[in-house]
């Protein structure tokens, strides 16, 4: 029944785990022959379908988090849980609504492009790429955290190591395979998480003879708390808390760099969208099969499982699929575990390589080629900068999860990513594409701002601040929220509309009908290949209309 | 800048030195009134799918909030809070469907008719028809 956390590798677990770690790098070892140039590299050369497209964000979305810790809070907290899975669903809606289309027409690689199109060059790329690197090594560190405590957990590999071979194998991806690489083993990843959570839910539900009245009441009389289980209010301290975090996940997701920044990888908007209706679909199905399955863990596995969940259930889907195998010691039980174990190093694996390659994008693409470079480098300098930062980026995470240990608050973190998301980048691209006065200024204080009041009050938060342990340890008080995005996005938007204000930039406007026409009608949009190859030296901006001027 | 520095042409783009569009294009395809269907089509839709869904969302949040007593009734044997978790998914996957089903019924056609009058450097490659004319503006 319970896991073996100490000692002793698992030969089985290590094998399943070797299978999907070779099955990855012949995926990668496919992909580098096809990955030259930028647009290769950072968009795969946009030849994505939108349907692959949209099984990739689904991968590239759902990290471990989603597997194991909403499954998890599930398991610990009842209906409660259900809030976190929602807004991570609905969060979809306005990306689709107000950003992948234009997102796909009027940007290159990365979000900054999009700002940096009427907004004063460098200094909008710079601050975009602060946002973008904020939010992705927050995220970034938070994934390699969990990532070192489930395999240690799983396989006994201790964390150390489990955190190096995460990321050299995320760094080999994104590295020699790029994009292609990196979307190829987020579809594979989530065709088998999908695989799995069918499984898992139909397993689940045989047990409870298919009926859910049953799965519901034996999870009630399994809980501590009986029927509170079936109310909503376990999971939250207070009740601005769970409104904070569900805002959070509804407005972060949009701000998210790794995941918008694969709307570039789709030859056209039609795509872009037909995508994100994919990974709508995808992504509910899941989330459906979550709430069953987080549930069903504590129908079957009951109050005693607990100990063996671990702190914050993380452990109760792989204890559930060891009991749902033939529990612990059977062979059935074994292999189960094992497999899903292997689902959850894939599912972390696709997640991370997607962060690394959108940092990447920030620092070579923006901040190296056209704040540093100005644009006169070559696209062969361009891609060795993106590899160089993309390992300098990698190795720093690993060494921040390893210094950090499992001391880091993973969920703290993760809460942190999505804030500044909400708070510094969704303010700065909703408002450059649609705000026709936005200027250079109001995106740096909109940033800045987002950013700052993330970092200081998460800090604050309960979880965080030291020697804190309760509601109350805060110095905010009950103000001091786990997830402070509640007063963090309108503070973003006010710090983007106060610099709007002070700014004395006068042509803004002028560049915004552009922008503004591109955005919503997809003409002078980046083609599906080749585009990059034509790099015309000291131009103005990144986005020359595509269809060129004829040779002279 | 002035529109006056844009060449009268009939439906020609002009490019600048560095081969970009005249930004005076990019107003007057603003203007057209084909453009001005389609954002006021495309952003109606889009406000009215975006204020559902938040509004949905934001009641279901505000039960899950407030009203926990009765996310926690039984319902045939479950929550109502599992009922209306289910909802949810449901709506978001129907508001979807809908925006996909009327962006292509509606707004790529109206881009498409855009392009058209916009000019024919504007074409996208896939459209047919738009070498010869380039060839013949080039030609020029």
């Amino acid at each position: 029944m319970t896991l073996v956390l100490a000692a002793g590798l698992k030969a089985l677990p290590l094998s399943i785990f070797g299978i999907v770690l070779a099955a990855t790098l012949g995926i990668t070892y496919w992909a580098s022959k096809r990955t030259s140039t930028a647009t290769e590299f950072w968009a795969a050369g946009r030849t994505v379908t939108g349907l692959q497209n949209g099984w990739a964000i689904a991968g590239d979305y759902m990290s471990a988090s989603s597997f194991l810790g909403f499954a998890g809070l599930v398991f610990l907290f009842g209906v409660d849980a259900f809030v976190s899975l929602m807004a991570a669903l609905v969060a979809f809606v306005p990306v689709m609504l107000l950003l992948a289309e234009r997102m796909r027409n009027s940007g290159k690689y990365t979000l900054a492009d999009v700002l940096a199109f009427r907004l004063r060059e460098r200094p909008a790329r710079m601050a975009a790429a602060v946002g973008t690197l904020a939010v992705v090594i927050v995220y970034l560190v938070a994934q390699m955290v969990g990532a070192g405590v489930l395999i240690q957990a799983l396989t006994g590999v201790s964390f150390a190591p489990a955190v190096v071979l995460v990321g050299v194998f995320m760094l080999a991806y994104v590295i020699f395979g790029g994009m292609l690489a990196t979307t190829w083993v987020q579809i594979i990843k989530a065709v088998i998480l999908m695989a799995a959570g069918v499984l898992l839910t139909v397993l689940v539900l045989a047990k409870v003879g298919f009926s859910p009245g049953e799965l519901f009441t034996r999870a009630a009389a399994n809980h501590e708390a009986k029927d509170g289980y079936l109310h909503p209010g376990l999971q939250f301290p207070t009740k601005l808390g769970m409104l904070s975090f569900g805002i959070a996940f509804v407005l972060g997701t949009a701000g998210l760099p790794h995941i918008l920044m694969r709307f570039f990888t789709v030859p056209n908007a039609k795509a872009a969208r037909g995508s994100v209706g994919w990974a709508v679909f995808l992504i509910g199905a899941f989330y459906l099969m979550v709430m069953v399955v987080g549930v069903g863990a504590r129908a079957i596995l009951g109050q005693a499982g607990e100990e063996a969940a671990g702190k914050g259930g993380n452990l109760a889907v792989p204890t559930l699929a060891e009991s749902l195998g033939g529990g612990a010691g059977s062979n059935g039980g074994e292999i189960f575990l094992a497999v899903i174990s292997a689902v959850a190093l894939a599912t972390i694996l696709a997640v991370v390589a997607g962060l690394v390659i959108s940092a990447s994008g920030a620092v070579a693409h923006d901040v190296w080629s056209n704040v540093i470079r100005r644009g006169h480098d070559s696209e062969g300098e361009e891609v060795w900068v993106a590899k160089i930062a993309a390992a300098a980026i990698g190795a720093l995470a690993i060494v921040l999860a390893i210094a950090g240990g499992a001391g880091f608050n993973v969920s703290a973190l993760v809460g942190l990513a999505f804030c500044i998301a909400a708070s510094a980048n969704f303010p700065a691209l909703l408002l450059a594409l649609f705000w026709p006065r936005f200027n250079t200024t109001g995106a740096i204080t909109g940033i800045i701002t987002g950013v700052v009041v993330s970092v200081v009050l998460i800090g604050l938060s309960p979880p965080v601040w030291p020697g804190a342990d309760s509601a109350t340890g805060s110095p905010l008080g009950s103000l001091g929220l786990e997830n402070p995005a509640i007063f963090c996005i309108p503070l973003g938007f006010l710090g983007c509309l106060v610099g709007t204000l002070l700014g004395r930039e006068r042509d803004t406007e002028r560049s915004y009908h552009e922008l503004f026409v591109r955005s919503e009608t997809g003409l002078g949009a980046e083609e599906v290949t080749g585009t990059a190859v034509q790099r015309r030296p000291a131009r103005q901006k990144e986005t020359a209309i595509a269809t060129q001027a004829p040779p002279r | 800048m002035s529109d006056g520095t844009a060449p009268a042409g009939d439906g020609a783009v002009p490019a600048g030195r560095d081969g970009r569009v005249d930004p005076a294009e990019w107003r007057r395809i603003e203007r057209s009134p084909e453009f001005r269907e389609l954002t006021s089509r495309r952003h109606r839709f889009i406000a009215i799918a975006a204020a559902v869904t938040f509004a949905e969302f934001a009641l279901y949040l505000g039960l899950a909030t407030y009203a926990t007593g009765f996310m926690g009734t039984l319902v045939g044997g479950v929550p109502i809070a599992w009922l209306a978790a289910m909802c949810q998914v449901f709506m978001t996957w129907a508001v979807t469907w809908l925006y996909l089903r009327q962006a292509d019924r509606v707004f790529t056609p109206l881009e498409e008719r855009v392009a058209e009058t916009a000019g024919a450097r504007f074409m996208r490659e896939a459209s047919t028809g738009a070498d010869a004319t380039t060839t013949e503006r080039s030609a020029r």
